[in-house]
Order: C-alpha cells, then structure tokens, then sequence
C-alpha cells in the first residue's frame, strides 16, 4: 500500500514521509501538498523500499545502455 | 510596549486559515482593517521578526485587510491579516507583548497553534484534492505534533 504519513510541527515545519512508491512517484505524491504549503516545507523522506526500487530501477537502465 | 511581530508561515490560503481560527478558537474577521495592538510605535522592538525588518512600516501597524481577534476577550490585542510585501499571499502581524492580553493562549507562542493548524488545513484540502485518503489523524503526545497518515489506492 503507497501511503504518505505528513507531520505538522508546532515551529512550522511539515514533514512528509513516503512509502511504498517506486521510484520519483513519491515525490510526484506529495509535490501538491508542498505546493500548497508555500515553500514552507520542511523535510522529505522516503522509505528505503523506495530508494532500493529505484536503484534497481537505474542499474538496470545502465545494463541495458 | 509595541511589539508588533510578523509569522514567519506565509498564508496562501485563506479558508484554511479560516478553518484554523475555528480550530483554535480564535474569530475570523473578515474585512476588517484594522487589528488591536498596543497603538503606537515606541521605537521598542527589533529582534530579526519584528514587522518592520520585513518591509512592514511602523506607520501602518494595525492597519491590515481581515483581522483575528479573541471571542468575548475585547482587550485582547487581534492578528492583522496583511498583503505579503515580498512575495504571494498574506503575512500575519501581530503585537505579542504581554501575550497580547489573552491572544497568545489560543494563537500559541509565535502564532505557532494557528499555523499548525492551517498547516493542517491546507494539507488536509490538497491530499483530498489529488485523492489521497486519510488513514488517521493523531497527535504525538510527547511532541504535540499533528500526524496525518494517508494511503493511495
């Protein structure tokens, strides 16, 4: 299951914390949000699920090149 | 003493601050341009988020486009809702001093209840917008934080 999990602060800080996406889908997940928020964000992560994914993802490009 | 402070959170959104005043307790005053604070520059505060470092005069303290005030508190000082100089948006003024009479207790330190919450609010309007679904809303209870956990189908 993809889920954004997204914490509010009380200095003003959000935080976004994605899982189960592959590859730059998690970003696309929460750009909206960031968008709507101004710039005021915060911190980004993402799960090593994801990271793994897209690793594997770009060795295999480069097998293929 | 005038301490007339600008927040540092930058509203783009004005139906999520309403919402956030609801949430905090706090009256959403449209249009009205004027906000309560102590009434005159006394020449007094100058740290880095004093409203005047921001390009904000101290000629036009007080004046503002919606204000929030405190319910039943008419003493308590109100947060001017005010055209952002630098950018997009709107910038929130405030005059903090003594707690603003009552203001603080429901704003939070440096306004920080009110942006959490319409913090909250704009993400809540946004992950509905691009059909995210809410799994649970929470509130850390060592930290105080808002958590929000979503899924996508």
């Amino acid at each position: 299951m993809k889920t954004v999990r997204v914490t509010i602060s009380s200095d003003g800080n959000v935080k976004f914390e994605t899982a189960g996406f592959t590859g730059a889908s998690c970003r696309d997940a929460v750009k909206s949000l960031k968008d709507a928020l101004g710039g005021r964000v915060v911190s980004d992560e993402n799960t090593t699920e994801a990271f793994q994914t897209e690793e594997a993802d770009n060795h295999q490009d480069l097998s293929n090149g | 003493m005038s301490h007339v402070a600008i927040v540092e959170t930058i509203i783009l959104d004005l139906d999520a601050l309403k919402k956030a005043c609801q949430a905090c307790g706090l009256e959403f005053k449209e249009n009205q341009t004027t906000f309560r604070w102590y009434g005159k520059w006394m020449n007094d505060y100058s740290s880095n988020d004093a409203a005047y470092k921001s390009g904000y005069s101290p000629q036009d303290y007080g004046k503002c486009i919606h204000a929030i005030g405190v319910p039943y508190m008419p003493k308590a000082y109100e947060i001017g809702v005010v055209q952002n100089k630098n950018g997009p948006g709107w910038v929130l003024l405030w005059d903090f001093y003594g707690g603003g009479f009552g203001l603080e207790a429901l704003a939070g330190k440096d306004c920080s209840k009110l942006t959490a919450q319409y913090n909250k609010a704009v993400v809540m309007q946004e992950a509905s917008n691009n059909g995210l679904s809410m799994i649970s809303e929470e509130i850390d209870a060592q930290t105080g934080d808002i958590v929000l956990l979503y899924c996508q189908e």
